[in-house]
């Protein structure tokens, strides 16, 4: 797009004013300082763009698949490949609108000479997802910024970030059963392993007889086995309002990390055929494909048929649900009330009980107890900034639901605000320890796999 | 390219300094061909502060204290501008006059027009430049400062007029006895305030009596009305019923006031119609001599007067107060401040009036206006005291900040100013002008041509580099490009200074020859019309 800007015109009052004076006080030098205003009007008026003025660009990415929360480095060189010099190009690269510019400036001015060229530095931070990035937009002008011409430039080289998890990635196996879908016991009863002897009853099976002894010191023993018993294990995410906090601008939210740190652990369960479920809270019924159950909740049971499509659509959801909140942010407190499940009514919702004593009324809370199997492990992902990661852990201990608190250190920078958030966090954590959950405390510079491996080991061996 | 972006335009440090370096050293250049030093020096620190008023008067984490601040900075902006001009003008009166002969008037005159128009060329280039460092002219922000601005001389303009009233009325009064139309008004007056406040003893008046009941009565009962006294009783059983008593005090003011207000036309008509001595025979003796005696009594009057005034301030302040309380107090701070700082600007222009009002009479003495402070000054001085002269003098600097901010908002409202290159603009404008004037003085050759050549490189340098700000922000690399602009144009500048020497030698060989200087003119004036289509084309 070419366009003319009328900068200097002003030049024709200054001189029309130099004259007026001139003639009022009888002075003839101002008369021959005209010359200096029309000079400029006739710089700004003839000095036009150089035909064959031609630009390439080039991108590239230090990391084209990042992982969230990870800064990537973007360069975009321009060279000017015309045949005359260029006094004022200006560019900026096409970031996509999602990705936040931590680092430097996608913005540039200078000066290029015949196959000249310049580089642009900055980093973004990743985010789960795929994103392209546009055509960087260039506005070349004149040195007397009266002409100019804008183009939107396509960019060779690299020109997208992906940012999420595949399944082949997952180093969980390891940490994981080597025995699929069971959850060892401490009864013995019929199984595989080994687990100790007693006299026999009448009844027990006549394959569990140990007839070796028998045939040594004629007395009847029964071997138990270590007894088996499958279990299902939920994974509850807290995509709250509260959750959906963000340490800088740009960082993904603690309900996104949630989110993600519960992938990666679905992902490795679906490879060991466990019995897995998702159930994310505080989302609205807009952020979900299909809305959401009668009782406020996201809640895929592995039971159903593409249960990993449908979980990875809540966990999706959690994304969306952030973004959305981020978008309305400058609403306020409003947008956040918008955000809680559909809450029942105060007469339906029974108090619930606390390791401490205390009572609860909180619907989502209420919600998933209720929806809980009797037998499960419960693995809860929360960023603990406020209570109620603590209050359902202890409430589910009390209810002896084995389970673990994952919870990612959103807490970064020195100032005085983080400080108080990762105080408050870590009391929180040893809250919800106490009350006898097995705590992951993520900190975010280390991949979450290695904090899972840490401390899936204990989980899936009580 | 986005031209909707939300980047901050403030420009880049590059450009920033070219404005502010190139304005600082033309401006001291400048001011060296004035011969008023010290006014010259008031004005550039003038415009200093009128920047700092803007800023102040749109500081949005502050906004009270900004709001404060920038109500008293408005006395030494209003001082400052009245020196920097007034103070030009006299002491360069006092120089250049009486001239020695009738010839000798013109050039007086034009050095004197041309000083004063360099020291305002000079104060709104350090304005424009001050202000262009943050940004701070915009339509939002002057149209804010000359609210404030308003609001602060409306203190100090309700106190100038009580106190010139009072002047007037005294001086009036005083000269009832003096011929003219100064007998007409003091005996005008007289007779007004007389039967009010001063009646003629040993007769009724009951009317004019009746009147002054009735609105003392009706104040108190508004007054009675507003305040809160029922809510400040605590609601216990043992409380005091003050509800009721209230309510009848009210009711019983109100009646006294709608009763008087009645008794007063037929009184009125039964005093003048009937006569004194009429109605001293209708009335019982005793009954004519108290009212004679509590409608005469001037002390009664005047606590009449006091109460009126008392139930309709009260009413006013309460109904201030409940308006106050329903805001924000950052939005109280806001509006109350201008009204404070005028209250604090009244307070400190009464207590240093003697001594200013000294300084401007010894200031005055030494310009050839010195009959006229005789004649006029003084008399005046006399009759309406230091007090009264020195707030008018405030009031009239304050009018003057007022008009100046309220040209720079049409400026802007009408987008003869760009808002975003308002600072620089302004700065141009005022170096380019003081330069022009400066040519008329005993300027040398080349400071003229640096002043007019760097008036436009502070425009094109600080529009520039708005422009780039706004486009790629102050986080991008760009001090490449402005220093190619910025040399690109000092070059053509340069040119143009050269062309302009050489014309100047051209029209200095032929000025004898003044129709040639005329054709010269018009050949310059035929070039502009060219440029002017070839620039709008």
């Amino acid at each position: 797009m070419h366009r003319r800007v009328r900068r200097w015109s002003g030049g024709l009052a200054a001189a029309l004013f130099l004259v007026s004076v001139s003639l009022l006080t009888a002075e003839p030098l101002l008369l021959a300082a005209t010359a200096i205003p029309l000079i400029y009007v006739a710089y700004g008026a003839l000095l036009r763009l150089p035909a064959g003025t031609d630009l390439q660009a080039a991108r590239t990415v230090s990391d084209a698949q990042p992982t969230p929360g990870e800064p990537v480095a973007v360069e975009l060189t321009l060279t000017n490949t015309g045949r005359s010099s260029l006094t004022d190009v200006r560019v900026i690269d096409g970031v996509p609108e999602e990705l936040a510019v931590v680092e430097g400036s996608p913005r540039l001015c200078t000066s290029l000479r015949p196959d000249e060229s310049a580089t642009l530095s900055y980093a973004v931070m990743a985010k789960r997802g795929t994103y392209t990035f546009d055509a960087a937009a260039v506005r070349v002008r004149t040195l007397s910024a009266s002409d100019e011409v804008t183009v939107d430039l396509t960019v060779a080289g690299d020109g997208t970030v992906t940012c999420s998890n595949t399944v082949s990635e997952v180093p969980m196996a390891d940490a994981t059963l080597p025995r699929a879908g069971t959850l060892p016991t401490d009864t013995g009863g019929s199984g595989l392993e080994f687990h100790s002897t007693r006299s026999y009853q009448p009844g027990d099976p006549v394959n569990r007889i140990d007839w070796r002894r028998y045939a040594k010191t004629d007395e009847l023993t029964t071997i138990d086995y270590r007894e088996e018993q499958a279990v299902r294990t939920v994974l509850v995410v807290d995509a709250r309002p509260p959750a959906r906090v963000t340490p800088e601008p740009g960082f993904p939210t603690g309900a996104e990390l949630s989110a993600y740190a519960a992938e990666r652990l679905f992902d490795a369960l679906s490879r060991t055929s466990v019995v897995a479920s998702v159930c994310a809270v505080g989302l609205a019924p807009e952020d979900v494909p299909g809305g959401l159950g009668p009782d406020g909740l996201a809640w895929v049971d592995a039971s159903g048929g593409h249960a990993a499509a449908h979980a990875r659509q809540i966990f999706d959801s959690v994304g969306r649900a952030a973004a959305r909140q981020s978008d309305t942010d400058a609403a306020g407190d409003a947008g956040a009330s918008e955000d809680a499940p559909p809450h029942q009514s105060r007469s339906e919702a029974a108090r619930v009980t606390t390791a401490d004593g205390g009572t609860i009324e909180d619907p989502a809370l209420l919600a998933v107890l209720a929806r809980l199997p009797p037998t499960a492990q419960v693995v809860v992902f929360s960023p603990a900034a406020d209570d109620w990661p603590v209050s359902l852990v202890s409430s589910l201990a009390v209810r002896d639901y084995p389970t673990t608190l994952v919870s990612p250190s959103l807490a970064r920078g020195d100032s005085l605000g983080a400080a108080v958030a990762s105080t408050e966090r870590v009391a929180r954590l040893q809250r919800a320890e106490l009350s006898g959950a097995t705590v992951i405390d993520w900190d975010l510079d280390s991949p979450i796999d290695v904090a899972l491996r840490a401390s899936l080991a204990d989980l899936f061996s009580v | 390219m986005y031209d909707h972006t939300t980047l901050p335009t403030r420009m880049p440090w590059t450009s920033l300094a070219t404005v502010v370096g190139v304005t600082a050293l033309l401006v001291v250049g400048l001011l060296g061909t004035v011969s008023a030093d010290r006014a010259a020096l008031v004005g550039v620190a003038t415009g200093v502060l009128l920047a700092l008023s803007l800023w102040l008067s749109g500081w949005d984490s502050w906004q009270a204290v900004g709001t404060v601040l920038a109500s008293v900075l408005a006395l030494p902006v209003a001082v400052g501008l009245s020196v920097a001009i007034g103070g030009t003008v006299a002491s360069l009166g006092a120089e250049l006059f009486p001239a020695p002969s009738q010839a000798g008037i013109r050039p007086a005159v034009v050095t004197l027009l041309s000083q004063v128009f360099v020291v305002i060329g000079c104060l709104t280039a350090v304005f424009g430049a001050t202000a262009a460092t943050r940004g701070v002219v915009d339509t939002e922000r002057v149209g804010a400062y000359g609210g404030v601005v308003v609001r602060t001389t409306a203190v100090p303009f309700a106190v100038a007029l009580v106190l010139f009233t009072r002047g007037a009325v005294d001086f009036l009064q005083s000269n009832a006895g003096t011929p003219g139309i100064q007998q007409l008004t003091g005996e005008v007056l007289s007779r007004v305030l007389e039967p009010i406040f001063d009646p003629v003893p040993g007769r009724t008046h009951i009317a004019i009596f009746s009147l002054l009941l009735a609105l003392a009565a009706m104040a108190l009962a508004r007054g009675i009305d507003a305040l809160p006294l029922s809510e400040l009783v605590p609601e216990t059983s043992d409380a005091p019923d003050v509800d009721r008593a209230i309510a009848a005090v009210g009711r019983t003011l109100r009646w006294t006031g709608r009763l008087a207000l009645l008794v007063a036309p037929v009184a009125g008509l039964f005093e003048l119609g009937l006569g004194q001595e009429s109605l001293a025979g209708l009335l019982p003796v005793g009954l004519y001599e108290l009212i004679v005696t509590v409608t005469a009594a001037p002390g009664l009057r005047s606590l009449l007067w006091r109460l009126f005034l008392i139930g309709t301030v009260v009413t006013v302040a309460v109904w201030f107060l409940r308006r106050t309380v329903q805001s924000s107090a950052d939005r109280v701070g806001t509006v109350l401040a201008p009204y404070v700082g005028g209250g604090v600007i009244a307070l400190a222009v009464v207590a240093v009036a003697g001594p200013a009002v000294d300084a401007i009479e010894t200031t005055l003495r030494a310009t050839p206006a010195a009959p006229a402070v005789e004649q006029f000054f003084t008399p005046i001085l006399d009759v309406y005291g230091p007090e009264t002269v020195t707030l008018a003098f405030v009031v009239v600097a304050l009018f003057s900040v007022t008009s100046v901010t309220g040209q720079l908002w049409v400026a802007l409202a009408t987008s003869y100013l760009r808002e975003r290159t308002a600072g620089v603009t302004l700065a141009a404008a005022g170096l380019f002008g003081a330069s022009a004037f400066a040519a008329t003085l005993s300027t040398p050759t080349w400071l003229v041509l640096a002043g007019l050549v760097g008036a436009v490189v502070v425009w094109d340098a600080g529009s520039f580099g708005t422009t780039l700000g706004h486009e790629v922000g102050t986080g991008a690399a760009t001090r490449r490009t402005e220093l190619v602009h910025t040399g690109g144009t000092v070059g053509i500048g340069g040119v143009g200074a050269a062309a302009t020497l050489g014309l100047s030698a051209v029209a200095r060989g032929s000025i004898a020859v003044e129709p040639s200087v005329a054709v010269a003119g018009l050949v310059v004036c035929l070039v502009a019309v060219l440029s002017l289509v070839a620039a709008i084309r």
